[in-house]
């Protein structure tokens, strides 16, 4: 209280005296800080969503949970590619049903208590016949980028007979230009968007006589813009020939063009032309009346000049001539950016090409640097330079700066799309699972896996490869869970190298209870393919390899009984089997069971190496029949099969 | 000393037809070549065209003497080769290729004896060259024509002399084993000592070695992949931005005439749907909550930060706050200094200084309504004597 009268009365010297004590300690310089003057800061702008992004950039991604998007439940949690697609589809399915109910029952969506008003809570507006038609209407649809919205008004202002300006008839004509008269993606797709495959087929998709051309026509002056707009829509959708003549008629008509369309012919000009040089030829002639009129390239231009030579990437020159451009463009004060790289890389990297060491050299320019998106190829860029450093140059240690790079601040949303970010990490693991050891190796796996990346099928052939090399048996029952949960188990590939590299372990007394783990894993793989649906497309069927791995783990690992089993469905169900078991995986079930005295199973597995064809079938009955000793029925049956002669030899 | 290092010179004069067949004797069964795609099949093809040429230039005279030469040139560059072993430094790190071999050598018993370095080789009792191999060969020999059965023979024994040189690197299994061990302690540089007793574990015996390497072929997989490539350090470097100029924009004509065509695009409507398409590449599901929340903002469904309240009140933004709450200078010129209406109007306008929903706008329509009203009851209002008759 007594400080606040006192603020009251002498706020300015109270507030001297408070800056006195707090910052001077010296009492000579407090006279100088009276004359010295408080700088404001100026106020920052900042955006709408600054506070947001600070906040954003604190969290990073977890590898150790799902993503975001997934429902927060363990039970619910996709581990396998498919299962994470059709999870995250299936979400943004139900959002696109609640829209569709919205918009088909717009009438019952009338209560509007928001202020200010939400436009994407509301249903869409709908133009028929009766609607309230204008030019300003038909403006803000063409601001929002609805297409087929857009013809619509268009359409009906035309029977309506409305007026409309010129203006408004060039900036339609830019949109249906731009987007081929189709609607885009809706912005609130993201998830569709994500799981789209980006590239797009390089063919004629150009609506001819379609309404950009009827527009363009009714356009009263054709000024470049007009022209500009169409060039660029051809080109965009490869009408290559068409847009071409458009150009010619620009150039006799003395029409300038500006930068955008000529990037959108540069990058085109190779469709023209048949030979290499012939191509590069008429891309420079198109730098040339470029500079010739005066328009200053921008960096669309380097991008597509770069792109129309990646298209002649096999060309001897190109490389040489790659570099030539970005010197010139750099001397323009141009600065390349990720798509610009990643034509680099598509030029000078090539699979039967000699090696080129470039990606190096762009990392070193570009390490550390934070990437804005600036031309739609952009998102090519770090799938291509994990692909150049797994098979151009195979080195795990360029493909660990590109990771570096790509988990630079925001770069990662540079990523592009699943299909890119999946291939991706495709290479990034198999070339880590190439080059490193096998616990290095495992550190990525448990890093990355699942939530990350969930391998494919082949990449974990690799794996199991590299475990098999390695005979890292302790990773066996990690990965087999993992494989479950990626429903890898119905491989057959998968499935017989997982038996081949389980019959390599050898148990011992100190690790009881991985071998008690490495039998389940034999075991779950027999119960797995003998429960499999009867009505499935693609089954697994044994082979007779497979059963021979099988029952040599499950004899290793001391499940004499499991291996009985199998054993019975061997020779009951042959011919669900294809090939024999091999005379090895026989002989030790066969070592087995007269370690057990099990006269039985020695003579059905006997009876089975007969019918296989098995030479040292002769020899296990030697051996059998000297150390058990057989029933007057196995005899029998021995005697048989074999003929007397050969009992009788050995006794 | 290993039978790796024998090879290695060898390889690198390349293309030499015979040492072709070599590759072709050492990858045909085991893999894939170097190269990858091609099939042995393929490979024994290639190699017979090329053999082909080198045969059709010693064709036409002293056949037999070529073949002499031949087979002693081959010899004499094996026993070089083996020479120049002992003063060459041992590369253990770059083998030059997986070196997987026919399995039909390899089931023969392996000599363990290495052989001694300077002597010279001896033949094996009977090398084997595969049948396709053989019939190819007749093939070649036929079509060249003249003596068919001795350039065959020649051919033939050319193929041999190398199936020799095969043969040998089976000759140290043992020797393999060491080399990759070493090679192991150079990849394992963090943790060497541990890596390798963990894997030798479940074997005590001796011929544990024998089961990490397989049948004495290393794995590929076990190999670090940079063996068949070379180091990318090594290349050379590519200097991205040190190329001579392209000389179109730079040049001195060029130069003039910039500034006479605007650089700016016109194509508004273009430009926006190609900025839009670009933003929309790098949305991406949300990562977290405050991400979807940006994008929410950005689609305008959220009140965007930081939060007032005066959100979208769009028509307001320019009227002070004095406007809404002093209203009194509003009632100057028609109300009553004193008396029922000045206070009834002086409570009206501080009720309406405390709404916050309604515009300025309205509120002075408002007390327009009352001033109108007013007015319209004038004469009631001066019999009542609720208003002076002379203000």
């Amino acid at each position: 209280n007594m400080a606040g009268t006192l603020l009251g009365r002498k706020p300015v010297k109270l507030l001297q005296r408070f800056l006195k004590s707090t910052f001077c300690h010296d009492v000579a310089s407090s006279s100088q800080l009276s004359s010295e003057k408080i700088v404001i800061p100026n106020r920052i702008p900042r955006s709408p969503t600054a506070i947001l992004e600070a906040l954003a950039s604190t969290v990073s991604r977890d590898s150790s949970g799902p993503h975001y998007k997934y429902h927060d439940d363990p039970y619910l949690t996709p581990g396998s590619n498919l299962s994470k697609r059709v999870f995250s589809l299936s979400k943004e399915a139900g959002r696109k049903a609640a829209r569709w109910i919205r918009d088909e029952n717009a009438a019952f969506f009338t209560h509007r208590p928001d202020d200010p008003f939400i436009e994407a809570f509301f249903p869409k507006m709908t133009y028929n016949e009766e609607s309230n038609l204008s030019e300003e209407t038909l403006r803000e649809l063409i601001q929002k980028c609805s297409v087929s919205d857009a013809i619509t008004v268009y359409q009906l202002s035309q029977s309506k007979g409305i007026e409309l300006s010129d203006n408004v008839y060039q900036e339609l004509l830019e949109l249906v230009a731009y987007y081929n008269c189709e609607d885009p993606l809706d912005e609130d797709w993201v998830e569709e968007r994500w799981y789209r495959q980006g590239v797009t087929a390089v063919r004629n998709t150009w609506k001819d006589n379609g309404l950009a051309e009827e527009l363009f026509k009714s356009l009263s002056t054709k000024g470049s813009a007009a022209y500009g707009a169409l060039i660029r829509g051809m080109a965009q959708y490869y009408q290559v020939d068409r847009a071409w003549q458009l150009y010619q008629e620009c150039k006799e008509k003395n029409i300038p063009l500006d930068a955008g369309t000529y990037n959108s012919l540069i990058r085109v000009a190779s469709f023209l032309r048949d030979s290499f040089d012939l191509r590069w030829q008429l891309v420079k002639e198109l730098l040339t009346s470029m500079a010739e009129s005066g328009v200053s390239p921008n960096l669309g231009t380097l991008n597509c000049t770069l792109e129309a030579l990646s298209q002649v990437a096999t060309w001897r020159q190109a490389k040489q001539l790659s570099l030539q451009v970005i010197a010139e463009f750099k001397s323009l004060g141009i600065q390349p950016c990720l798509a610009t790289y990643y034509f680099l890389l598509t030029i000078h990297c090539r699979e039967r090409g000699p090696i080129s060491r470039i990606l190096i050299d762009i990392l070193d320019h570009i390490e550390g640097k934070q990437f804005e998106i600036e031309d739609p190829k952009d998102t090519f860029f770090f799938v291509t330079a994990m692909d150049v450093s797994r098979n151009h140059l195979q080195s795990l240690e360029v493909a660990q700066r590109v990771d570096k790079l790509l988990h630079t601040g925001n770069n990662y949303c540079l990523i592009g799309d699943s299909f890119k970010e999946s291939i991706y990490y495709r290479h990034y693991f198999a070339l880590a699972c190439s080059t490193l050891i096998i616990e290095d190796f495992m550190e990525i796996y448990n890093d990355l896996v699942p939530h990350i990346y969930t391998p494919e099928p082949g990449v974990m052939e690799e794996v199991m490869k590299a475990i098999s090399t390695h005979e890292a048996f302790e990773y066996l029952p990690q990965l087999w869970s993992d494989m479950i949960v990626f429903e890898h188990t119905s491989r057959d590939r998968l499935l017989s190298l997982v038996l081949s590299v389980l019959t390599k372990y050898q148990p011992s007394e100190e690790n009881k209870q991985l071998t008690k783990q490495l039998a389940t894993i034999a075991w779950d793989v027999w119960t797995r393919v003998q429960e499999q649906d009867e009505t499935r497309h693609n089954k697994v069927s044994w082979n007779g390899l497979m059963i021979g791995d099988l029952l040599t783990t499950l004899v290793q690992c001391g499940e004499y009984d499991k291996s009985l089993i199998v054993m019975k469905e061997a020779t009951t169900n042959a011919h669900k089997i294809l090939g024999y078991i091999p005379v090895n995986a026989l002989q030790i079930l066969n070592n087995a069971a007269i370690e057990k005295e099990d006269a039985e199973t020695c003579v059905s597995v006997a009876m089975y190496g007969l019918d296989a064809g098995h030479q040292e079938t002769g020899e296990m009955v030697k051996q059998l029949q000297s150390k058990l000793n057989l029933s007057l029925e196995h005899q029998a049956k021995l005697s048989s099969a074999f003929g007397t002669e050969l009992l009788n030899d050995s006794s | 000393m290993t039978a790796l290092e024998v090879e290695k010179p060898l390889l690198e004069e390349r293309p030499q037809p015979s040492q072709m067949v070599q590759e072709v004797c050492a990858g045909g069964e085991g893999g894939k070549l170097k190269e990858g795609k091609l099939t042995s099949q393929k490979a024994v093809e290639r190699v017979i065209e090329e053999d082909q040429v080198a045969v059709k230039q010693s064709l036409p005279e002293e056949k037999l003497e070529t073949a002499k030469d031949k087979r002693a040139s081959a010899q004499k560059k094996l026993n070089d080769l083996l020479k120049s072993l002992a003063s060459a430094d041992p590369m253990p790190m770059e083998p030059p290729l997986k070196l997987s071999k026919p399995k039909a050598r390899q089931k023969k018993p392996i000599n363990l004896d290495i052989q001694d370095q300077d002597s010279e080789l001896p033949q094996p009792d009977e090398p084997v060259i595969e049948p396709e191999l053989l019939s190819a060969t007749r093939e070649v020999a036929e079509s060249l024509g003249g003596d068919v059965a001795a350039t065959e023979s020649e051919l033939l024994s050319t193929l041999r002399s190398h199936t020799v040189n095969g043969s040998n690197d089976g000759k140290s299994s043992i020797d393999w084993s060491d080399l990759f061990v070493g090679m192991k302690v150079e990849r394992t540089q963090s943790k060497p000592a541990e890596a390798l007793p963990r894997r030798r574990r479940h074997h005590q015996d001796p011929s544990a070695q024998r089961t990490i390497f397989g049948d004495g072929v290393p794995n590929k997989k076990s190999l670090p992949r940079t063996i068949t490539r070379p180091d990318p350090r090594t290349l050379a470097r590519v200097d991205i931005f040190g190329a001579e100029c392209l000389g179109i924009f730079t040049g001195e004509s060029s130069k003039v005439s910039k500034s006479a065509v605007p650089a700016s695009s016109s194509l508004v409507v273009w430009e926006a749907a190609r900025k839009r398409e670009l933003q929309q590449c790098v949305y991406h599901p949300p990562d977290n909550s405050f991400t979807e929340m940006i994008q929410w903002t950005k689609q305008g469904k959220l009140w965007v930060f930081p939060i007032d309240n005066e959100v979208g009140l769009e028509e307001e933004k320019s009227v002070g706050f004095h406007e809404h709450v002093f209203l009194g200078h509003h009632l100057d010129g028609w109300c009553p200094q004193r008396g029922p209406i000045r206070h009834f109007m002086e409570l009206v306008c501080t009720g309406l200084s405390k709404n916050p929903y309604m515009t300025v706008e309205r509120k002075r329509a408002h007390l327009e309504w009352y001033k109108n009203y007013f007015k319209e009851k004038e004469e009631l209002l001066k019999e009542l004597g609720a208003i002076e008759a002379t203000p």
